[in-house]
Parts: structure tokens; C-alpha cells; sequence
């Protein structure tokens, strides 16, 4: 059966190609949002969906302390290689994607060890960012750094380590929660849940792998060892063979739990209210008649009605590393120092570094006061260089020319008046009179638009795409 | 190194603490110094705050009535007699029988069998003294607290707790083990509860978070709960912002000031607007001596916490429940031996230093300490990186005070290949419920069946003496 899609709206705005590029990248631009809309939106989407390889990075490379990255060796330079990707390229939902993905696949250098690895895997990421999952989840079960992560490199035909197992079904690929099946609409069944056997068994099959660790530089150290391996027979799901690792992952992905809890986690990066009944049949069923690629399930999130909702009302909550990543694009800036190492620590994600095997808590885990405080802390750094002496202008030019400065962001009309109000408040509190008309001194110009752009940027609007 | 991904989410604890829902709310400076005695309600109001607690459950209470609430408490008569409950959570799965090893002969024979990578030597292990002393196990040689407390009478020990049938999930056990009851995805969880069931309307400070986040056991429905996190400043600037500072805040506080369009909207307004007021109240910063000398603590960040618990409970604010992890995970998949007694040994230090700070200060007869981890490991081991195991069922609790019933509380269902359940874990003869309904029961004094679902089929454990 063809692919099923929901239709676009007939009649688009500006608003719908700001949501789509926020949504799907880092932030989008008024000069972006212009580009896009002539390719209709579903040139857009399709645009977005079609990733150039290798990805064209506009702007200049990094530069830190007065040399390039060196993201392998030097703290923080793993942090900076990546935003300067997210930052530069244009496969942005390829960079999105790889975001979502590292947070689902949430391996962590904590437990690594290995940076290179690390980029390795990001690479592995970002390579099948809209690409086959099988032969993702086919790769990343021998991937060095997962296989570090997860224990799959400590496990053999001796002594099965099951963390691999576990995680590969529980987090991974089949999801183990109960509510799932009404979330899917019986798509998900409860009663085809793996089981401890099913995860024993799996260990057993998937020993063999090794890790070489007297060559922990080399690129790859891990190999295949077949007298590791469990021979024997094994039951998976109630199917019994000499099953090997690869026969896991064909086990697992051709589960009847695994399209619908991927859609239905792979649709919550993209829009925070759950999917409806005809969305969730779409994906799962682009996804298993495609032979489980990523690109028919996301065209289905992308044109969907939902994607478009309330364009003056947005509810998806950027996380720290979207929100750096998107400011910087915003200001025009590139990566010139190592500040947002540490101020994404600060904030509460670094990327490399999930704080545990589940990924990080999405959406309102964000919004509190600890956060918003980080957030703003995090603004008063990203627009210290960026803002110039106006010159005299009224409050509502002054407002525009912020606006205008991050070009273009979603300002909510209640925001915009009282932004307004602030620039008049402060122009009556501060202006003096010269030749029978009253200005503001040139620091005062330069004050009140850096607080209009971090009240824009780090104000309740700013949380949100 | 390698370590299991699910091991080491502490490593981004501090990050994690940024960014949890609550308000922050600022602490008086009388309240941190511990000049309660005979403090008047004004004193609270007056003093200078120099620490915060981040409030949950509570949508918009004002600070002025949090300390009201407080004061009021600490002032009625019999207030201050109250029973309390610390919960201690071991994330990842403490490895039960490598922290008391039973080593009567069957099972310590079984024990040498099962355990070729990290089995202790019994000699080496700590007898179980005092007036509960027992031939029948030891403990771990860095468990040298944990004897201490044994040996003073001071320890209940569950040596195989959990609930059937057993799941091995570190997501599903934390949460069955936080909601008393086995629901994956809790609105509540049970010390919640009780406090929504039996605490006060408007004092937070009935139970704490002395931790990074709001553990799952004390999320409440009604009654507000608290987070409290280390002194810090709060203030709202920006670089080359000094003409009009206040203006730039108050306008912040106003962009949160609105009806919201959706429930991410009005969680960014929350977030911001909490932020903003916290600001505004937050006046000098000062600092505390925690923990105190001669206690006994250490220096990690746990010692502090505890110290800092020790402190709330002795002023006297109403703390009721308190919930806390330690600072690192039990998950050892690999390399277990030392990374255990590492945790072990801190962990006991730690714990004796408490019950003799709370001891030091009279208020040792008003607290029981609960520790637990979310299950125990697997009795065979396995060779990743030396030695580790994985999940298993029949995890080691603890309960600590000067009114427990010392001694071992319930039977050690035994470790022969015979007396193990169908996947090589300990079979499980006590559930987890049964350790809260008595508690609940026969140390608050209150009826387990308005907290616990079902309680009635969990009869209490003989642990209050």
C-alpha cells in the first residue's frame, strides 16, 4: 500500500514556515523563513526531509583561544564541535535529528570514556538522521561507544551481560510502559511485552562482540569474536533458533510493539500533544512499509495538522542546547569561545553527556526557576558583543530594531506592548532635555536595547517554538 | 572506563538540579542559622533570606504564609515530638548480598559458587554484633558504619525485599518502589501522599528534598513539598546594564503576568515570574558551617545534605518526611568490588555521623531512616571489568533509628541453586509495601490504607519497636 500523508493546509503563512524551522533546526530566521515559503510548504518539507551529503556549513569555522576545535582532546571542544554543526549547517533537520536521536539513544561520555567514540557515534547519528532505523540500531549495536555504554563489550558467551538487552527493548525500540497501548490506540499491546527470558536470551545472542583495549586510540577497537558467542539455541518472543546479534536486532525491530512506541516517541520531539489515531496509523504504516525508514514516518509529523496549531500560541519547550544553538543563529554569531561549554552545563544538558540512560527530561522539565534564571544568565552572555549604539529612536522603533536584531523571533502581541512600554518608562526616567526635545545618552541607547533583547530572548516567549 | 549507562546519571547531578518544576522561595537567614528558639513570627518575616527551597504542590503561595506555616508549627505544643520518616534511595540496585553476606555454611558455600569474580573473603568481612548479633551473616569490610549501627541496636536489616512478581527494570522498580504501588507512571507518590493525607496546607518544609531533585516518592497532589538547594545567588543582571536595573526586573516579572494560551505558556510565566520574585526577595548571601565538627560526617555532597537534614529537623520547621539520594549509583555491571566499597563506606560513615548528629542534638528518638535501593543483583556474576552483576530481585533494605527493633527483621530466603527463583535471583518473602505500612501504621501513627492501595495485604513488617 502507498504511503499515507495528511494534507497541508491550503493557504500558508509566514507563522507556518517559523513553526516548521524551529521545529525542525535551530531557529528560523525572517531571511530563511522568506527563502523557504517560496518553495511552498511542501517544498519546504520535503527540502527539509532531503539532506544534502555532506551537509554545506555557511560561516566561518570555529576559532577558540586563537586556534581551531580539538574536540578529542581539549574540554568542552566536543560541546563547541557540535553547536558549530547545528550553528552552520544546512541540513537542519539532519542536526535536529541527531539531537533527538543522541537523546534517545542517550549514551553518555560519562560512561565511555572515549571522545572519539563519541564523535564516531554522533556521526553514525547524524548519517541516518532521516534514514533507515534498522540499519541504525544494526550499527549501534557494535558501535564502540555503545558497546562501552552499555556493557556490550564486557558480555560474552561466559558471563551475558544483559544491560544491552534490556535497554535495546525497554528504551531503544519497544518501550515498556503500560500506557502506551490507549497512547497508540491498541497499536501497543501490553500483552506483547518482552519478557526477562526474552532479555536473558538476547544477551546470550548478542555476545561475540570484543573490544580491543590495547588499542583504545584506534578509530574502531571493536571485533567479532566468534568463540564469544552463545551458540545455542535461544527463544526471543517465542521464536527459538542459534540466534545471533543480528538476528536480535531483525527480532526487535520486526516486533509488533516497535513502530508504534518509535512513532509515537519520535512525534513528541516535534509536537508535545500526543498524536491523534489517524497520525499514529500513518507513521507506523509508512514506517513498516518502507522497511522501517525514518523519512515517510517524519513527512507524516511534518505535514500534520497539529505541526501548525496555535502558530500564535507555540508549546514546544526549547531545551538548553536548542535554545544556544538557536540564539547564536539568531544574533548571526559563530563560535569564537568555549563560554557555552560551561554554560550549557549550567543550564542542564550538555551533549555528550545525557544524565542517564533514558536521556534527558523533555519539555516543562525546563521551565522552573533554577532554569530560568540559567537561561537568562545564558542570554546576558549570547548578546554581550552583539549590540551597538542605536542612536536616538522611539520606544516602538526601539522595539523593532530588537526584534529585528534576533531577526524575527515569535514575540506574542501582550509581550510587544509591554516591551514597549518598558522602552517608553525608560526614555521618561532617563532622557534629558537638549534644544527643546529630550534624548537618551549613548549609554542609555546602547542599555535599553541590550535589556529589550534579553527580555525578548530569556521573557516567558523565549522558552517556547 | 566502562560503567553502565544507567549508573551514571550523577555525574550531571548539578545540572540536573536546574532544571526540575518548582518555585524557588528564599529561606531567612534565622531560619539557616538555627535561631528558632522562641522566634517570632515578625523574626521570620524581617530577617534577610540567604538560602532557597524550591516548592512544590503548592501553586502560589506567598512567602510570608510559608513561614508563617512554620513558625506556627514550630511553636505548638507537642509539634515538636513528632515522628519523622528519611527515606535514603541507592540508585541503580544495591548488590545486597556482597554488602551482608550470608555465610552460614550452605549459603556461604553457594556464595563462593556463584561468585567467581567478586565474592569476599568471610574473614575479611565485619561480624554482626551487639544485642542482636547473628552468626549468620557480615557485612562487606567497608560497611564499618553500617556494623556500628548494627552493633549499638540501632539497625533493622530486610536482607531480601521486593514485590512479585519481580521486574528489573531500574525505571519500573524506582517507580513502583516511589509510588507504593506498581504503577509504572505515578500522579503521586507514597511519603506524598501521606502528606497530602496528613501534613499542613501551607508549610513546604513538612518534607524535604535535601537533593537535586524532587524524588518520586514525595510528589504530593495538594499539600506543598520542597526541594532545597545549596545558598546561591539569584539576582536578575546583565553586563553593562546599570542605569535602570530594577526597570529591566520588574519588566521581566510583567512579560509573566498574563493569562496563557496553553499549559507550556503558563509554565514559562510560572517559571519566570517565581524567578523574578526570588530575586527580588534574596538579600545578602551568607554561609552556614555544614555539616558541623565532630559528628563524624565526611565531605562529600551527601555528608552536606544530611547535615543540612540533621539542621531543618532540629529548628524545628515542621519536617515531617524527608527523601534523599546518595551521591552515586549501585548499578555495577562491571568492576564491582571496589567501586561498592567505595559507596559502602561512605555511605555508612555518613549515615552513623547523622543518627549521632540527631543523637547530639536530642532529636534521635523523633527519626527513623529508611535506606533502599530499587532491587538487588542477579547471584551469579559475571567478568565485565573485573567482576559485576546484573539486575536481580530481593534487594537489601535498612531502617536506622534508636526505636527499631534491631536485628535481621525478616527471613533470607537463601542463595543454593534450589532456593532461587526461575532466573537465578532471590526469591522475594517480603514486599517492599510491607516496610511502608509499617511505618506509616506504627511509627507516624497513621492508617496505611489512606496511603498505601490495599494495604491490607501488606501486613507490617515488625521493624518499630
Amino acid at each position: 500500500m502507498a504511503n499515507q500523508y495528511p494534507t497541508l493546509p491550503r493557504n500558508s503563512t509566514a507563522a507556518h514556515y517559523r513553526r516548521l524551522l524551529w521545529r525542525c533546526g535551530f531557529s528560523g530566521s525572517d531571511k530563511q523563513i522568506s527563502h523557504y515559503r517560496t518553495l511552498g510548504l511542501n517544498g519546504a518539507i520535503e527540502k527539509l526531509l532531503d539532506p544534502a551529503a555532506p551537509a554545506r556549513l555557511s560561516g566561518p569555522a570555529p576559532r577558540v583561544n586563537g586556534g581551531p576545535l580539538d574536540p578529542a582532546n581539549v574540554w568542552g571542544h566536543d560541546t563547541l564541535w557540535w553547536l558549530d554543526r547545528m550553528v552552520r549547517s544546512h541540513n537542519q533537520l539532519e542536526e535536529r535529528m541527531t539531537l533527538n536521536l543522541h537523546d534517545h539513544f542517550a549514551t553518555s561520555n560519562a560512561g565511555v570514556g572515549n571522545i572519539r567514540h563519541m564523535l564516531r557515534q554522533n556521526g553514525l547519528l547524524r548519517s541516518h538522521a532521516v534514514g533507515s532505523f534498522l540499519d541504525l540500531v544494526t550499527r549501534l549495536t557494535h558501535d564502540p561507544a555503545m558497546l562501552l555504554w552499555l556493557n556490550g563489550a564486557d558480555s560474552n558467551k561466559w558471563a551475558p551481560n544483559e544491560n544491552y538487552a534490556r535497554e535495546l527493548m525497554e528504551l531503544f525500540c519497544l518501550g515498556n510502559d503500560p500506557g502506551l497501548e490507549a497512547a497508540t490506540f491498541g497499536l501497543w499491546k501490553q500483552s506483547k511485552m518482552y519478557t526477562q527470558a526474552d532479555i536473558h536470551a538476547a544477551a546470550l545472542a548478542l555476545t561475540g562482540w570484543r573490544y580491543d583495549w590495547n588499542n583504545t586510540q584506534k578509530a574502531n577497537p571493536t571485533f567479532y569474536d566468534s568463540s564469544w558467542h552463545a551458540t545455542g539455541s535461544k527463544t526471543i518472543f517465542g521464536h527459538t533458533g542459534t540466534w545471533d546479534w543480528q538476528d536480535v536486532v531483525r527480532l526487535v525491530i520486526r516486533h509488533p510493539n516497535h513502530a508504534p512506541f518509535l512513532a509515537w516517541k519520535l512525534w513528541s520531539y516535534f509536537i508535545p500533544t500526543p498524536p491523534p489515531k489517524s497520525a499514529m496509523q500513518m507513521m507506523v504504516g509508512n514506517y513498516l512499509s518502507s522497511g522501517y525508514k525514518l523519512k515517510p514516518l517524519l513527512r507524516v509529523i511534518l505535514r500534520h495538522p497539529a505541526m501548525y496549531q496555535a502558530l500564535d500560541a507555540p508549546d514546544l519547550v526549547k531545551g538548553p542546547i536548542v535554545f544556544v544553538a538557536s540564539t547564536l543563529r539568531m544574533t548571526g554569531q559563530f563560535i569564537t569561545e568555549d563560554a557555552w561549554a560551561w554554560l550549557l552545563d549550567a543550564m542542564g544538558q550538555v551533549p555528550f553527556y545525557p544524565p542517564n540512560v533514558s536521556g534527558w527530561d523533555q519539555g516543562a522539565a525546563w521551565l522552573n526557576t533554577n532554569s530560568a534564571h540559567a537561561y537568562w544568565q545564558t542570554t546576558d552572555y549570547l548578546i554581550r558583543d552583539t549590540v551597538g549604539d542605536p542612536g536616538q529612536e522611539s520606544a516602538t522603533d526601539a522595539v523593532s530594531r530588537a526584534v529585528a536584531a534576533l531577526a524575527h523571533p515569535w514575540v506574542s502581541n501582550g509581550a510587544r506592548a509591554k516591551l514597549e512600554g518598558y522602552a517608553q518608562a525608560f526614555f521618561d526616567a532617563h532622557s534629558f532635555p537638549s534644544n527643546g526635545q529630550h534624548l537618551l545618552g549613548s549609554h542609555e541607547r546602547v542599555e535599553r536595547q541590550r535589556v529589550l533583547r534579553a527580555l525578548i530572548l530569556a521573557g516567558p516567549d523565549g522558552f517556547l517554538s | 572506563m566502562t560503567a553502565c549507562g544507567c549508573n551514571d546519571w550523577h555525574t550531571t547531578q548539578r545540572a540536573a538540579m536546574l532544571r526540575r518544576q518548582g518555585q524557588r522561595v528564599p529561606i531567612p537567614r534565622a531560619v539557616l542559622e538555627g535561631a528558632t528558639a522562641g522566634i517570632s513570627r515578625r523574626d521570620f518575616l524581617r530577617n534577610g533570606a540567604i538560602a532557597t527551597i524550591t516548592v512544590y504542590g503548592a501553586s502560589m503561595l506567598s512567602w510570608g504564609r510559608i513561614w508563617e506555616a512554620a513558625a506556627a508549627q514550630a511553636a505548638t505544643p507537642g509539634g515538636v515530638t513528632d515522628p519523622i520518616i528519611v527515606s535514603i534511595f541507592l540508585d541503580g540496585g544495591n548488590d545486597g548480598l556482597n554488602t551482608l553476606l550470608p555465610v552460614d555454611a550452605q549459603n556461604l558455600a553457594a556464595y563462593q559458587q556463584a561468585r567467581n569474580y567478586i565474592a569476599l573473603d568471610p574473614n575479611d568481612c565485619l561480624t554482626l554484633a551487639g544485642p542482636a548479633a547473628t552468626p549468620d551473616f557480615r557485612w562487606n569490610p567497608a560497611a564499618t558504619g553500617f556494623k556500628q549501627l548494627y552493633d549499638a541496636g540501632k539497625m533493622a536489616v530486610i536482607p531480601a525485599v521486593d514485590y512479585l512478581p519481580p521486574d528489573l527494570s531500574h525505571f519500573h522498580s524506582r517507580a513502583f518502589w516511589q509510588a507504593g504501588e506498581l504503577d509504572p507512571n505515578p500522579a503521586t507518590g507514597w511519603l506524598g501522599r501521606w502528606v497530602d493525607q496528613n501534613g499542613d496546607p501551607d508549610n513546604p518544609l513538612q518534607a524535604l528534598s535535601v537533593d537535586w531533585t524532587l524524588q518520586g516518592s514525595m510528589k504530593s497532589a495538594a499539600n506543598p513539598v520542597a526541594v532545597l538547594t545549596s545558598p546561591q545567588s539569584a539576582q536578575y543582571d546583565l553586563n553593562g546594564v546599570w542605569t535602570d536595573e530594577p526597570l529591566m526586573v520588574q519588566t521581566l516579572g510583567d512579560l509573566a503576568q498574563r493569562s496563557a494560551k496553553n499549559a507550556p505558556m503558563a509554565a514559562a510565566d510560572k517559571a519566570v515570574g517565581g524567578a523574578v520574585d526570588v530575586a527580588n526577595q534574596l538579600a545578602g548571601l551568607g554561609s552556614t558551617t555544614i555539616p558541623p565538627n565532630g559528628l563524624g560526617y565526611g565531605t562529600t555532597g551527601f555528608d552536606e545534605r544530611m547535615s543540612t537534614l540533621a539542621w531543618l529537623i532540629r529548628s524545628n520547621l515542621g519536617a515531617r518526611v524527608a527523601c534523599l539520594s546518595f551521591d552515586d549509583g549501585f548499578d555495577f555491571h562491571d568492576n564491582q568490588v571496589n567501586r561498592q566499597a567505595d559507596c559502602l563506606s561512605s555511605l555508612g560513615q555518613t549515615l552513623a555521623a547523622f543518627q549521632a548528629d540527631l543523637e547530639a542534638h536530642g532529636i534521635a528518638d523523633r527519626v527513623l531512616t529508611m535506606v533502599w535501593s530499587e532491587f538487588g543483583r542477579r547471584v551469579d556474576d559475571n567478568d565485565s571489568g573485573g567482576g559485576g552483576t546484573d539486575h536481580g530481585a530481593g534487594g537489601l533494605a535498612m531502617v536506622i533509628g534508636t526505636h527499631v527493633k534491631p536485628g535481621i527483621a525478616s527471613p533470607f530466603p537463601g542463595i543454593r541453586t534450589v532456593d532461587l527463583d526461575g532466573n537465578g535471583n532471590l526469591k522475594v518473602p517480603v514486599d517492599y509495601r510491607q516496610i511502608y505500612t509499617e511505618l506509616l501504621g506504627n511509627w507516624m501513627g497513621t492508617d496505611p490504607a489512606a496511603v498505601i492501595p490495599n494495604a491490607a495485604s501488606f501486613s507490617p513488617l515488625a521493624l518499630v519497636a
